[in-house]
């Protein structure tokens, strides 16, 4: 599987479209909604094959396995890229894993040609379905879904929504929901992350075709614990690059400043600061790439460098974008730098998809059971 | 029946097996035990008699050059054979560091043929070898040494004092660092020689450490004779030869510690799992204990990519400062976490393995030790201003 793409080559030319169609310039004009880049680049991805790459290709894609998604996600971090292509990718792999038939037929071809969105909702809270705070009761061969869902990350442009349901017996349930039947109505929020879009959503009774259900019971918690693993290597990714892209400018701006008539990164302080940060950073990009590693020679879900690797990275990244701001001085708090974009999306990684704790206890569950695999 | 693991060296999995096989009949099962409660003598008699142990199955200097009396062992072959020392916890001989490591790596760099040929040999008759180079006024600024040399016919008298020398007291020979030109450039005026300890004016007193071992001395030079001949390379090129003992193998030394400290974790997973551990239970301390294993994994797998630099290229990269200060950092962070976890009993005094390295299981006296690995082989301050200035391309202060 992990023979199929040359990974560099891959991240390379990622690089080399992401820095180009998602400047700093770019960015911040979307952000002061004066652009629409987030279609602009969905359009250039499309175009070049990017939602195609892990479709089988008898559905016209490259049949590509998550970790090698990571060249991508990578790339996205690195420029803090508004997309919605982790939710087109979780979605992709819920159809690949669940059951084959008419629905994953016709959307897996529409995603390989760039014309399906999608976006997913609660893959940490699937992890307990008795707690769920969707159900799904079982009329004839319908489903009728209740339920809350709030902080729906990059939803708005989205044709489906997979999310997790709680049957009658506590079970577990994934349900693509289609967003543009009419029935059902996206309400945006705004995240303060602003290259990422947040939006709540009321089921009252909404009813949906048995077909919609991709899998339950015991083969939708082990696509949990898949959809969990790709996501947290996704974030995990989208940590290392961002990370790295504004410890470069952070150390770009010390190395321009003047304060006292010397360069400010000739103090010996902040030197001291950036050699800590980049331990972390040399550190948390091995754990990520790892994980990757593990991802990409096909290690079965839950995999433990995964989850150690999500919080670890999120964490660095959170604490190298918090210095960044304290190290450009003045300028760091204001709203045209840079910073504060790469510090908000990394607040916002460490809570997605499940907190710092959360995967810590996760994987201390791991390491527990690993003894028993006979490790 | 003659054990032979060397024969096997090309096929990586026979190699380990004879291996591992040789140190399960070999390793004494409680050896840290009876070293622990030993006197600072009988230590060394024992890492003396592993040393020898290793000779016999060739193994006592495995990474030396085969003209010399080593194997030169491939980076994989060594990979498998720090992995098996640290999965059984064999004996580590820490007494022999210099004289396995720094010794051979300056000898061979600038030794003539007749100083290899007096003093190579001296290494696998288990002769203690120590390091004359910090000064209680040259630490970390060390290229400020004041220890002065005066050639005087075909001698040089030597005066000074030096610092921090490993295994002091127990050594015959020193690498020694002394200034023969006053008037030179702080880094022009040094020269590197080797002296016999046992040599009239040598005085070495034990500097008594915070974690209650003595394993540093002063050394106390009065007019100490010192034969040219003695002389590593040209006089006042001391600095240069200097770091070529500096930077000796320091990547196998570490792999070996984060092996051993990997192994500290699986153990004590083992007993995790048994599932009578209270303190798992406290969030704060699992969740510490779960980053310090994150953070292990990362560094194991800083040091493997290290290694498959110096299998592909010869050249150790710039991965050995960052490894270096993350390795000491997260000592500290996982024996003080230790040290939470076995709370007010683990305050009681209980005799310490002497090793300054890596977790032996008494928490608090590996805690103390741990400021071995920060401030020795270059202060953790040092390094990070060499990153700096080296890696991130920061200017030089003024």
């Amino acid at each position: 599987m992990s023979e199929l793409i040359d990974f560099a080559e891959l991240r390379e030319s990622a690089r080399s479209v992401l820095t180009a169609e998602c400047s700093s310039e770019q960015l911040h004009k979307f952000l002061d909604d004066k652009a629409d880049l987030a279609v602009a680049l969905r359009k250039t991805m499309a175009e070049l094959g990017w939602y195609a790459l892990p479709v089988p290709e008898a559905h016209g894609g490259l049949g590509l396995g998550c970790g090698d998604l990571a060249a991508i996600y990578y790339e996205l971090g690195r420029v803090c890229a508004p997309s919605d292509f982790l939710g087109s990718m979780l979605v992709g792999h819920a159809l690949l894993l669940g059951q084959p038939g008419a629905l994953s037929d016709t959307l897996l071809p529409a995603l390989a040609a760039g014309e399906l969105s999608g976006a997913v909702w609660g893959l940490a809270q699937a992890l307990q379905p008795e707690a769920l705070a969707v159900s799904a009761q079982r009329q004839g061969d319908t489903f009728v879904l209740s339920g809350q869902l709030a902080q729906i990350t990059d939803a708005t442009a989205a044709d489906v929504l997979l999310l997790p349901a709680r049957n009658a017996d506590a079970s577990l349930s994934w349900i693509l929901l289609d967003l543009k039947s009419g029935s059902v109505q996206l309400q945006p929020t705004k995240a303060v992350d602003r290259t990422r879009s947040f939006a709540t959503l009321a089921l009252d009774g909404v009813q949906i075709p048995a077909e919609r259900v991709l899998a339950s019971g015991a083969a939708a918690d082990a696509l949990a614990a898949a959809l969990l693993d790709h996501a947290a290597l996704a974030i995990a990714c989208d940590s290392v690059g961002g990370a790295e892209a504004i410890f470069e400018k952070t150390l770009e701006y010390l190395n321009t400043r003047k304060q006292f008539n010397r360069l400010i990164g000739s103090f010996q302080a902040l030197k001291h600061r950036c050699s800590n940060l980049k331990v972390a950073l040399v550190a948390s990009t091995v754990s990520v790439e790892d994980a990757v590693q593990a991802m990409r020679d096909n290690a079965s879900a839950p995999n433990l460098k995964v989850t150690m690797a999500k919080a670890y990275a999120a964490d660095v990244y959170a604490q190298v974008a918090a210095d960044s701001v304290q190290l450009h001085g003045g300028i760091g708090f204001t709203w045209e730098q840079d910073c504060h974009i790469y510090l908000k999306r990394a607040k916002l990684n460490q809570q997605l998809f499940g907190s710092g704790s959360w995967y810590r206890d996760r994987a201390a569950t791991q390491l527990l059971a690993a003894g028993e695999a006979g490790a | 029946m003659s054990v032979d693991i060397l024969s096997k060296r090309e096929n990586l999995e026979a190699f380990r097996a004879a291996l591992r096989g040789w140190l399960e009949k070999t390793v004494p099962a409680d050896w840290s035990q009876r070293m622990a409660v030993a006197s600072e003598d009988e230590y060394v008699e024992f890492q003396r008699w592993w040393l020898f142990e290793l000779e016999k199955v060739g193994l006592a200097t495995p990474h030396w050059p085969q003209k010399w009396g080593g194997q030169e062992l491939g980076v994989r072959q060594q990979v498998v054979f720090f992995e098996e020392i640290a999965r059984i916890n064999a004996p580590n001989p820490t007494v022999f560091v210099i004289s396995l490591y720094h010794l051979p790596a300056t000898l061979f760099a600038w030794g003539t043929q007749d100083q290899i040929d007096r003093y190579l040999p001296t290494v696998k008759q288990g002769i203690v070898w120590c390091q004359g180079f910090s000064e209680p006024n040259a630490g970390s600024d060390l290229a400020s040494l004041r220890c002065r040399a005066e050639r005087v016919g075909d001698k040089y008298v030597v005066n000074g004092q030096k610092v921090w020398s490993s295994n002091a007291a127990q050594a015959q020979h020193c690498l020694l660092l002394v200034r023969t030109d006053l008037e030179a450039p702080k880094h022009k005026g040094i020269t590197f020689l080797i002296m016999d300890m046992n040599s009239p004016g040598v005085t070495v007193r034990p500097i008594h450490q915070s974690n209650g071992n003595a394993e540093f001395a002063e050394i106390f030079l009065d007019n100490v004779e010192i034969p040219v001949e003695n002389r590593l390379g040209e006089e006042n090129q001391g600095w240069q030869i200097a770091q070529s003992t500096l930077s000796a193998e320091r990547g196998m030394i570490i792999f070996e510690l984060s092996e051993r400290t990997n192994y500290f974790f699986e153990n004590l997973l083992t007993e995790l799992r048994k599932g009578d551990s209270p303190w798992f239970g406290d969030d704060e301390l699992r969740r510490r204990f779960v980053q310090c294993y994150t953070e292990l994994q990362a560094l194991r797998g800083m040091i493997r990519k290290m290694l498959a630099e110096v299998e592909a290229t010869g050249q150790l990269g710039t991965l050995p400062t960052y490894i270096k200060i993350l390795y000491g950092e997260l000592l500290q962070r996982f024996t003080d976490l230790m040290v939470q976890i076995d709370g007010i009993a683990g305050q009681e005094e209980r005799p310490g393995l002497q090793q300054g390295g890596y977790p032996t299981g008494n928490a608090l006296y590996d805690y103390l030790s741990s400021w071995v690995w920060t401030i020795s082989g270059g202060t953790n301050e040092v390094l990070k201003n060499v990153i700096a200035e080296r890696l991130l391309g920061l200017p030089r202060e003024g």
